[in-house]
């Protein structure tokens, strides 16, 4: 076992050498450094494969060089990698992790782009789950996403020219003609589109797309990368303007998956002949979840509680200028008023009126601000909340 | 065909003989022991991570941490300022966390008679096997796994609720693995330290 062990220390080594190299933002030397964890992770763990018995190493190493596999977006190797570790007997624990990982290797392969070629302003959107068969998906689930990921580009595009966040009316007229959406038959990969963000006359023309919405695109995904991380920080980097920001991450929690039904949302889109995949894989509730456990400001001592209502979401009021009032009516008859902040009315609240809705907000003192909201599954209304300071 | 044991033999963690107790982040980076799978390099790498996560939090050194869960101590962590090359270098501040708390989770371990022998690749990084100190594993055979889960700055109901949240990740299946879990928050700075073992 001694060449096993001196294996996997080298692999470990390399592995420390490619974070490093990613830390300086030197990308090839990550890639050939993880590369050469892999060779050695992989060597180590076919070395100790014939032994069954030889557990928890053998599935630990199995299961460490398919993790540097997915890195390396080596599909094929990881796949099989977990294949021989699910194979042997793997103790419990690690052979679920074993199959979380085939699961990612999985949708991977639906976010490759196969026999499609994608133009500079074009991305693919990828559904997965319960909801969704090869190449045929729920309607809402779909329809939902594409308007939620059509909002976040407008927006998007109307922060990066400057504009105050926009709480009410229509988008300008020449912002909606020249960045509009459109999508491609569907392809069975779970079920993916194309969508192109562009305008009519570049579409007939087929000119390669302008720098706005190259920028945009970008601006975009990577904004949806760092919520799928969980990067708040990062995104607060990214969009310092707070109601702008607000809405970002309410557009992205919509998108995100809802659990069974859509289990993974993907967009893979080719920049600088390069093609970037942002795997939105946290289902909403952990998003929602990651957003209570960011720090707040409030002021020393001040009583803050958590709080989550189920009801109807019954009328709204976005006269002010900082800020509107939602009333939400639980399944006891009480009504709760919710303050809700700039950037959440119009693309968020307003969809939802007169629908069961479950929402998550701060209470301080008699106070509720809004953080999240989101369509209820028919459970009866109900409040709950837990204590801070 | 039968199923191999994957039972460890039982190791706890022995509350550290001095109180508070000492965690020299310096010593990560040189007094390595030739056992456990923290080189001096990786060692000296969870430093600057830790270093620039308690410089940003505003604490100087020695800092006084609290420890919590499987006992109750007083910690007292020193540390080198970080150069601004170094805040650079960690400018990713879920990145720095993470490794900061590595750092920290390693000496700890250290103190309470364990120490971090293995560590393996997954997807949010690495997980780290414990074993007794100085011992001679043969690879991950009869080791402790152990989480590591860091946080910037929280309340102690986030730290709580981080642990509650990796014990469950441990349990999702009927697995008989003993685990130590570490949360390490650099805000107040707080560390909680849990054992679950499986019957």
């Amino acid at each position: 076992m001694e060449n096993v062990n001196e294996l996997h220390l080298k692999a470990m080594e390399f592995a420390d050498q490619a974070a490093e190299a990613r830390r300086a933002g030197d990308l090839d030397a990550y890639k050939r450094l993880t590369a050469d964890a892999l060779t050695h992770e992989a060597q180590a763990a076919w070395e100790a494969a014939p032994d069954h018995e030889f557990e928890p190493t053998r599935s630990v190493l199995f299961r460490s060089a398919a993790t540097l596999a997915v890195e390396c977006g080596e599909l094929r190797t990881a796949e099989q990698l977990i294949g021989a570790a699910l194979s042997g007997k793997p103790p419990p624990e690690i052979a679920e992790e074993l199959r979380d990982l085939l699961e990612d290797v999985y949708f991977h392969r639906h976010l490759e782009i196969r026999g499609v070629t994608l133009a500079q302003d074009e991305l693919q959107m990828t559904l997965d789950g319960d909801a969704v068969g090869f190449g045929m998906a729920r309607s809402d689930a779909f329809v939902q996403r594409v308007k939620d990921f059509e909002n976040l580009v407008y927006r998007t595009a109307e922060r990066l020219r400057g504009r105050v966040f926009r709480d009410a009316g229509r988008r300008k007229k020449e912002l909606a003609e020249s960045l509009e959406l459109y999508i491609s038959v569907p392809r069975a990969a779970s079920f993916a589109v194309t969508l192109k963000i562009g305008h009519k006359a570049q579409l007939e023309m087929d000119l390669p797309g302008t720098d706005f919405t190259s920028k945009t695109m970008k601006e975009v995904l990577s904004g949806l990368d760092l919520v799928s991380r969980g990067d708040f920080a990062g995104l607060r980097q990214q969009i310092p303007d707070e109601p702008y920001r607000r809405n970002f991450i309410a557009l992205a929690q919509r998108l995100s998956p809802d659990g069974q039904d859509i289990r993974v949302v993907g967009f893979t889109t080719s920049l600088n002949q390069e093609l970037k995949v942002v795997a939105l894989a946290t289902p909403r509730r952990d998003v929602r979840e990651r957003l209570h456990q960011e720090p707040k400001e409030t002021a020393a001592g001040t009583q803050v509680r958590h709080i989550e209502i189920q009801g109807t979401l019954l009328e709204a009021d976005a006269k002010s200028q900082t800020e509107g009032v939602i009333q939400v009516v639980d399944s006891s008859g009480e009504i709760h008023k919710v303050f809700v902040p700039r950037g959440m009315m119009s693309d968020i609240v307003k969809p939802m009126f007169e629908e069961e809705v479950i929402l998550c907000a701060v209470q301080k003192g008699t106070r509720k601000d809004l953080e999240s909201i989101d369509l209820a599954d028919g459970n009866d209304g109900t409040v709950s909340g837990d204590e801070g300071n | 065909v039968s199923e191999p044991n994957h039972q460890t033999t039982k190791q706890h963690l022995s509350p550290p003989d001095c109180n508070p107790i000492r965690i020299n982040l310096r010593h990560l980076g040189t007094k390595r022991s030739a056992a456990t799978c923290i080189t001096p390099a990786f060692g000296e790498s969870l430093a600057q991570a830790a270093s620039v996560c308690l410089d940003e939090r505003a604490h100087v050194s020695p800092t006084k941490m609290v420890v919590a869960g499987a006992f109750h101590m007083a910690a007292q962590v020193d540390w080198d300022k970080p150069s601004d090359q170094s805040r650079r270098c960690w400018n990713d501040d879920q990145y720095a966390t993470e490794h900061g708390a590595y750092g920290v989770a390693a000496l700890l371990v250290e103190s309470c008679g364990l120490e971090m022998l293995q560590r393996s690749k997954k997807k949010t990084g690495f997980d780290f096997w414990l074993g007794p100190a100085g011992s001679k594993s043969t690879l991950f055979q009869g080791l402790i796994r152990c989480e590591v889960s860091g946080i910037r700055s929280g309340q102690a109901l986030e730290v709580d609720s981080r642990v509650r949240q990796k014990l469950k990740q441990t349990e999702r299946s009927e697995g008989k693995f003993p685990a130590v879990v570490v949360v390490v928050e650099f805000g107040r700075p707080i560390t909680k330290i849990v054992e679950k073992w499986k019957t």
